[in-house]
């Protein structure tokens, strides 16, 4: 039996010493100019799939992206996209001013047909709240805040007052209005909890239900265009719905509840 | 207990196989990264690395007596068994199903082939052996019948003539068809000569099995060094892995310190974070100073080399072109205070976030690139061109050329994701030169941002006004040869030779400006033949 382990371990040692050796003259002998030398080789081994067609040309550069240890930091991504005022000085993008990460919704290496681009609500939520909790200040406002919004969006009382099953408690951290406000067409009449009616991933949706439509105190949301209180509305608007005597504050007597232009009696009125 | 282990060991190397084929249902390349992707990857990997200790408790005498005492053998091997398919399956739950880098493929073949090849080794050799064991008793047994049955038929002449006939090697294979077999089963055994032919044939079907079975085993004997040697490779592999994933950077760790993050994003982009009111956020340039003045230092710095070391045309390899002297510029590389040095300083003094889109920028990232190249080429003097093993194995334009504030960029970055980005003018291309003998004539100044577009316009002139590279015209058989430049960068010039032929027109003389405009139709295209050598003063022809 001694013999035999003696036999096995003989092989195994064999095998263990050789393979040193061999590694440092395989490298000793192999051209310096190989591929095998090359660190990009070795790289690309690595490379889960290619960049996009707008960072191809970063494809034999791992480190203008890639930070050892930390991976791709944002830093990396500003030297190049900085000063892109034309996404800066919009309001509706002005965010990646301040937004402390770009990896979350710009993943990239999916292929260089990809558009590196997943606009995801929930990581822009996430982020915000990691910015929250990293207060310089221990125990500071920005972490109390980040504490207090963590405790709130874990609760059940904000859990079973989600509007809809269309929005999770993350996204309704945000505050819709720091990069929607320009695209308010209710001109903030219906207020800023805009999740009640709208979904990140979708402008209207099916839970939405018009009050009844026999309701008539259409003025607590809707207002009329500017030209119902011009003569337009007594020449024109008036007569094609039929209702020559209709006053401007009677809306239910043209319009209805599926379209403000399914006018009643008139049908679908094509408007210009 | 044996059995039970088996039992659990097979399940569990089926569980991995079944765990390995959901890539075929589902793909998730972020997992992988993720933090319980990495706490799934790092556990399998401990624990993949378990089985070594099997390896060498049976191999060091030594270790093996002090270890007999806490813990048997046997228990070790359970461990390896147990810690080896458990790992496995941890790290191809950890994948994500993600096999798209060359790495992971092997590792995750590797990964599979080494289980197996242990699983193979343990259950299957065990399997030979026990068969070998009964097939041998087997063979005992008729091999005692055959003696018997022999010594009987020995003892009675007129059964032992009907056998004689198919004595010798031929008739004997034919035997069993011609002698007729146990009439009745109630017969005696011995009584039957038929009886004896078939028990020497049953005799030799277990011989060859045991022969093959043993074939079989000894071939399997390999499979220990096999296992070895393979389950190293597989730990090499993973070594690199874990080198990528640290070289690449973790996704574990999110950025911290986004406060303080903020404030270097508003300093880097010079935009100032509005938290109180909304609206398009006011430009700030903190460093203002500090930048005009690197800058200033080093278009200075990098001016005086260039003027220092630029040559009037010569002659290389029949292209007519300016020169610069490379042996000098490569003086400086190591002198620390030589202009080569000073700009080198001052670039790195530079903040590019902080540069405004400007005609200053245009003419900063221009000298950045041509200083760039000529750096090259200077710290790996003598080289025959920038396209050189010693400069990079493939790419000169993919390794860092110059560093600029603290981040290196390589040729390829300024070109294409700074100069032609950001700066809507195909003259760029004409301006950046890759210290090439077919790139444009300079005259002895580098750019500056008040007369970038007249000395672009002037090296555009100067290219098409040289015939050996820039353009010559042939009236006779309609022939306009250019610069290579304008066909690698066609799309730039309008993506045709249209295209090409207007940008040309532009910049040649009224005379051939009307006559490429009178054959426009008639005209062919072609290209100068680029020579990449270094325009080199010590490469120029003699009595040039």
């Amino acid at each position: 039996m001694a013999k035999r382990n003696d036999n096995q371990w003989t092989t195994t040692r064999v095998l263990v010493l050789a393979s040193g050796p061999t590694m440092i003259l395989f490298w000793l002998l192999t051209p310096a100019d190989s591929g095998f030398k090359q660190a990009s080789t070795w790289q690309q081994m690595t490379e889960p799939g290619n960049l996009s067609a707008a960072h191809a040309h970063l494809e034999h550069n791992c480190a203008a992206c890639h930070t050892s240890v930390t991976g791709a930091e944002p830093m990396k991504c500003v030297l190049c996209h900085a000063n892109n005022e034309s996404v800066l000085q919009r309001q509706p993008s002005s965010f990646h001013a301040s937004i402390s990460s770009c990896r979350e919704c710009h993943p990239e290496h999916r292929g260089v047909s990809e558009q590196p681009t997943r606009m995801s609500h929930a990581a822009l939520a996430r982020i915000g709240l990691r910015q929250l909790r990293a207060d310089a200040v221990p125990d500071g406002e920005m972490h109390l805040t980040a504490l207090r919004l963590q405790e709130w969006m874990g609760s059940d009382v904000l859990n079973d007052d989600l509007p809809h099953a269309r929005i999770t408690p993350e996204e309704v951290v945000l505050n819709c209005a720091t990069c929607h406000t320009n695209d308010d067409r209710h001109f903030k009449l219906f207020g800023e909890d805009c999740a009640q009616c709208h979904a990140t991933d979708r402008w209207t949706i099916p839970e939405y239900r018009h009050p009844s439509s026999s309701s008539m105190d259409c003025a607590q949301c809707h207002q009329a265009p500017p030209s119902h209180y011009m003569m337009h509305f007594k020449m024109i608007s008036a007569r094609v719905a039929g209702k020559p005597h209709a006053k401007v504050s009677q809306c239910q007597q043209c319009h209805q509840t599926t379209s403000w232009n399914d006018i009643l009696g008139a049908g679908w009125y094509k408007h210009h | 207990m044996k059995e039970k282990e088996r039992l659990i060991a097979i399940g569990l190397v089926v569980l991995m196989l079944i765990v390995w084929l959901g890539f075929v249902f589902h793909h998730s390349p972020r997992f992988a990264g993720s933090l319980w992707g990495g706490v799934l990857g790092v556990t399998g990997a401990l624990l993949m690395l378990v089985p070594l200790a099997y390896l060498f408790v049976k191999r060091i005498k030594r270790l093996k007596e002090a270890v007999k005492n806490w813990v048997s053998m046997r228990t070790l091997l359970a461990w390896h068994i147990y810690a080896g398919i458990l790992g496995p399956i941890l790290v191809l739950i950890h994948t994500g199903h993600k096999f798209d880098s060359l790495l992971g493929i092997a590792l995750t073949t590797m990964t599979l082939i080494v289980v197996l090849s242990g699983f193979v080794g343990r259950y299957l050799m065990s399997q030979f052996s026990q068969e070998i064991r009964e097939k041998k008793a087997l063979l005992q047994q008729l091999s005692s019948t055959y003696e018997a049955a022999r010594i009987e038929l020995a003892a009675n002449p007129v059964q032992a003539a009907v056998v004689r006939p198919y004595a010798g090697f031929f008739s004997r294979l034919a035997g069993g068809l011609f002698v007729e077999g146990n009439p009745t089963p109630t017969a005696s055994v011995a009584t039957s000569p038929g009886t004896l032919l078939r028990l020497a044939e049953a005799i030799a079907d277990v011989e060859y099995a045991i022969r093959t079975h043993e074939s079989f085993k000894r071939w399997f004997g390999k499979w220990l060094k096999l296992h070895i040697v393979i389950s190293f490779v597989l730990y090499g592999l993973m070594a690199l892995h874990v080198w990528a994933a640290i070289y690449f950077g973790l996704r574990w760790f999110e950025p911290t310190a986004p406060i303080a993050r903020a404030q270097t994003l508003e300093t880097a982009t010079g935009i100032r974070l509005s938290t109180a009111g909304n609206g398009a956020p006011s430009r700030v340039d903190p460093n203002e100073s500090d930048q005009l003045d690197a800058l200033s230092r080093f278009s200075d710095a990098f001016g005086q080399m260039f003027r220092q070391h630029w040559r009037a045309p010569v002659t290389i390899r029949g292209t007519r072109t300016t020169v610069f002297d490379y042996s000098g510029i490569a003086k400086e590389v190591s002198d620390p205070s030589s202009n080569f040095s000073a700009a080198l300083q001052a670039l790195s003094n530079i903040q590019p976030p902080l540069l405004h889109g400007d005609d200053t920028e245009k003419a900063f990232w221009i000298n950045a690139y041509n200083f760039g190249a000529m750096k090259l080429a200077a710290e790996h003097y003598p080289v025959p061109s920038i396209i050189d093993p010693k400069i990079s194995a493939d790419d000169p334009w993919g390794v860092n050329a110059v560093q600029i504030g603290s981040n290196g960029y390589t040729l390829q970055q300024i070109e294409n994701a700074i100069l032609l980005k950001k700066f809507d003018d195909p003259r760029i291309a004409f301006a950046i030169s890759c210290a090439a003998v077919s790139c444009p004539d300079r005259s002895d100044s580098i750019f500056s941002g008040e007369q970038i577009d007249s000395q672009l316009d002037a090296l555009c002139r100067g290219l098409f006004a040289n015939p050996t590279k820039g353009l010559k015209i042939d009236r006779d058989r309609k022939i306009v040869t250019t610069s290579w430049i304008l066909k690698a960068d066609q799309r730039l010039f309008g993506g045709n030779d249209q295209g090409v032929l207007e940008f040309v027109g532009r910049y040649t003389t009224a005379d051939i400006r009307s006559w490429i405009n009178a054959n426009a139709n008639e005209l062919t295209v072609e290209y100068f033949e680029h020579d990449w050598g270094l325009n080199d003063i010590a490469a120029a022809d003699s009595g040039t």
